[in-house]
């Protein structure tokens, strides 16, 4: 008996307005799942009828829902109508281990993951927009001078071990043309019926400012073959992307920081 | 530790937000300090974890430069001091090292929690900060943690007042009554946050004015100002732009009677610079300093 209980028994009802409501009808089955006093049992009684419970289970869902919207922006428009339902089985079948933006996007993008896999979204965008989005992120939270820090150091010291593409680059892949695809979704829109064509967008955070890198498609194709560990190059095929700073001899290692 | 009345007096400032860089580099005469959300400048990777905490070097960077600058002082969300499952002394020892690091006059917390300690042993977030009942078997936990947070960071810890939609019936003390006992037992501040007060009072209807005369304000360091809205169906902390009118008020019946008083914060969310703009943000931090100036 004791406080814990009730401080997990209030988060519970928090975290969820239908269990809310089914305590207002069965108290005793939801409270009798915690070792609780007589005192906290009476006031968690009273506190799902109080119309604060109300709102804040909603301030809990807007808190949740700030981090997903803000950085998976696209992804959420993408989703359109489809989004309530999405976050609704994510948030049913999620615990909320930290409000951390970055841990919470890779969670959320980890579910959708799943729910393509499975076959329970079938979104035609969804999967490139989310690909763009996370590396979007994944640059956004790099320690970017600390892996500068570590190239310079490796370089004058670790044996380089093959080409590599650079450790704050990241290519994503389109099923799209990209341009297309982004115009739309910046003005809240879907662009169902644009046909499929491959594109590639490349981005980089070497520079102060996260970028894209407006690079040759097959310098691009090569540079995602690259990061997707598809091909070991020779240096005369990456010559380009070698003078663009954008591929070069790093040791293996200081990219697996950004992530 | 340094007692309350010895702490420096830091005049009007600011809580920092990601919409304030430029605003620091074109207005920073507007502001005596800035207060920081120190959790914002790193992502906690969670207990046990090796380097737990990964700063996020953009932040640093506006943390470093205005730290050569002006006072800055921490404000921080981690703490979760009311958790009655877990104290996370790691996080406090991390609040220790940036207290080494950045010597701020005082570090400050929320009087809540947010994080639960599941039946099994592990953390879960609340997802919104919950408030405490106040009662005796509550105070003598906080009590401990307090002297605890004290001993290791070596600074004053004030608590802050929450805003609370729901309340708990039955309770052993009244909320300045808690504050009080407290305070005198561990020798922590109160950073009060009127616009919380303000918030409750009119969820709840009781009279603010009252709450203030209960409350011992000579533990008062620091005070919150901001504005908020209706969501539904309460009064929220929103932090949405201008303080309303009765949030001055307070102020003005505060600062006479606060003898330790060092610090007048307006917070606003970032989302909303684009309504209050540079002369919005500095016509709140001139009334404010008009009001604090004069006591």
């Amino acid at each position: 008996m004791g406080l814990a209980a009730f401080q997990r028994a209030l988060c519970d009802l928090i975290a969820s307005p239908a269990l809310c409501l089914a305590t207002r009808l069965n108290a005793s089955e939801f409270l009798g799942q915690y070792d609780l006093s007589r005192r906290e049992g009476q006031r968690l009684r009273e506190i799902v009828w109080q119309r604060g419970m109300s709102t804040t289970c909603t301030l809990y869902r807007s808190n949740r829902v700030t981090p997903i919207y803000t950085l998976l922006h696209y992804s959420c428009v993408v989703l359109g109508e489809g989004l309530k339902k999405e976050l609704e089985e994510y948030w049913a079948n999620t615990e909320l281990r930290d409000l951390e933006f970055k841990h919470e996007i890779a969670r959320f993008s980890h579910f959708l993951r799943q729910r393509m896999a499975a076959g329970s979204i079938t979104d035609q965008f969804i999967g490139e927009v989310l690909d763009l989005e996370l590396a979007l992120n994944e640059l956004r939270f790099a320690p970017r001078r600390r892996i500068l820090g570590t190239l310079r150091d490796a370089s004058s010291g670790k044996e380089p071990d093959g080409l590599r593409p650079h450790p704050l680059v990241r290519v994503v892949r389109f099923k799209h043309d990209a341009g297309k695809l982004l115009e739309a979704l910046a003005l809240g829109v879907v662009p169902y019926g644009l046909p499929e064509c491959e594109s590639f967008l490349v981005l980089s955070a070497i520079g102060e400012e996260l970028c894209v890198k407006s690079i040759e498609p097959a310098g691009a194709r090569l540079l995602w073959r690259m990061q997707t560990g598809d091909v070991r190059c020779r240096d005369c095929d990456v010559q380009s992307l070698i003078s663009e700073g954008l591929v070069g001899m790093w040791p293996a290692g200081p990219g697996e920081t950004a992530s | 530790m340094t007692s309350l009345c010895s702490l420096p007096r830091l005049g009007v400032g600011l809580m920092y937000n990601p919409a304030l860089p430029e605003f620091l580099h074109t207005d920073l005469d507007a502001i005596d300090f800035l207060e920081i959300t120190s959790d914002m400048f790193w992502t906690d990777r969670g207990a046990g974890r090796s380097p737990r905490y990964e700063e996020l070097e953009s932040w640093i960077d506006v943390l470093e430069w205005t730290i050569r600058r002006r006072p800055v002082v921490a404000h921080n969300i981690g703490l979760s001091i009311g958790n009655a499952g877990r104290f996370d002394l790691e996080y406090v020892a991390h609040l220790a090292e940036w207290q080494r690091r950045y010597q701020f006059p005082w570090q400050s917390d929320h009087l809540s929690f947010a994080e639960v300690t599941a039946v099994d042993g592990s953390d879960q977030h609340a997802g919104v900060a919950v408030p405490l009942p106040y009662d005796h078997d509550v105070l003598d936990m906080l009590e401990a943690r307090v002297q605890r947070f004290q001993q290791l960071v070596s600074v004053p810890l004030l608590l802050e007042n929450s805003v609370y939609f729901v309340t708990f019936s039955d309770q052993d003390m009244t909320e300045p009554q808690f504050l009080n006992e407290l305070t005198a037992r561990t020798g922590c501040g109160v950073l009060l946050d009127l616009h919380n007060l303000y918030a409750n009072a009119r969820n709840h209807q009781f009279d603010a004015r009252e709450f203030l005369e209960d409350l011992d304000v000579s533990r008062v360091v620091e005070a919150h100002i901001a504005g908020g809205t209706e969501f539904a169906g309460m009064y929220t902390d929103s932090h949405s732009g201008p303080c309303p009118e009765p949030v001055w008020q307070l102020l003005e019946y505060l600062i006479p009677r606060a003898c330790n008083l060092r610090a007048v914060t307006f917070e606003f969310h970032d989302s909303y610079y684009g309504l209050l703009g540079p002369h919005g943000v500095r016509a709140q931090l001139v009334r404010a300093r008009g009001m604090f100036s004069a006591s």
